[in-house]
């Protein structure tokens, strides 16, 4: 059995059309980062860990880079992220139930090191545990 | 190399009452355990030889009462409140977070749960302390 929710998030975020599908886990496919100029939305989830609450339930801190083609379009998708995730309540997939997913530090805005791509990012409290109904 | 202690830092946390001096201990605790539990990673391409250390910093009344840190230009300090802040260089949001390059390397968030969990304990064990001098 697995209790990791990523997926069902990712699934939901593609489900919503966010960045024409390209969300990611952990890091980018092939072919998202591109040189400057031609810039384009993609997204990149990863975990940050967290403890367990309960045997069962645990909260995790998922951090989530929305990469744009500009700074103003960065802020827009990560709009568009929090717009399904945040405080989006119960929800099951599979053998994965999450109980809240949770905008807990906000946005800011920031350029990556090397590709200069602007992106916003912010960190996410995700409660989640063991689908009952499987 | 640990930076020292102002004598300005020593003298705000003398002034301090016996319930904030408690909390502020506790937060000392806190923060010590938090670095020293945390093992920045050192490495390549972003970050190498720049987030090997952390500090943190704690404000109470307005005024740095602990820690060696400078203040945050985002953090906001209001009197009343205990305020701590911690962290590392800059490059370690990258190696924290991820960067388009290079996988994250979660380094801060782990230890920070773990403190998160064991605050409340550990401030009500400093607050009565030092409450019990008043009996």
């Amino acid at each position: 059995m697995s209790d990791d929710p990523m997926g069902l998030i990712i699934a939901e975020l593609r489900d919503a059309n966010i960045a024409g599908g390209r969300v990611r886990g952990y890091e980018p496919a092939n072919g998202d980062a591109r040189p400057a100029g031609s810039f384009q939305r993609f997204v990149v989830i990863v975990d940050l860990g967290g403890p367990p609450v309960r045997e069962v339930i645990q909260r995790l801190r998922y951090v989530l880079r929305c990469y744009g083609a500009t700074p103003q379009d960065a802020r827009a998708l990560w709009g568009d992220v929090r717009a399904v995730l945040h405080l989006a309540g119960v929800r099951s997939s599979g053998d994965v139930r999450v109980y809240q997913t949770r905008d807990d530090t906000g946005g800011s805005a920031h350029h990556d090191p090397e590709t200069k791509q602007p992106y916003y990012d912010g960190v996410y409290d995700v409660t989640a545990g063991f689908n009952p109904a499987v | 190399m640990a930076r020292k202690v102002r004598t300005r830092t020593v003298i705000n946390r003398r002034a301090l009452d016996a319930v904030t001096s408690g909390w502020v201990n506790g937060f000392e605790d806190l923060a010590k355990f938090t670095l020293e539990s945390t093992k920045p990673p050192d490495a390549a391409p972003f970050g190498e030889g720049l987030v090997t250390t952390g500090d943190w910093v704690i404000y109470a009344k307005g005024k740095k009462v602990a820690g060696t840190g400078n203040k945050p230009r985002g953090l906001k300090v209001r009197r009343e409140y205990v305020v701590m802040a911690l962290g590392w260089g800059f490059p370690g949001r990258f190696q924290e977070a991820g960067t388009i390059k290079q996988p994250a390397r979660p380094f801060a968030t782990p230890p920070w749960m773990s403190m998160t969990q064991r605050m409340a304990n550990t401030l009500r064990v400093y607050v009565t302390a030092r409450l019990r001098r008043f009996r």
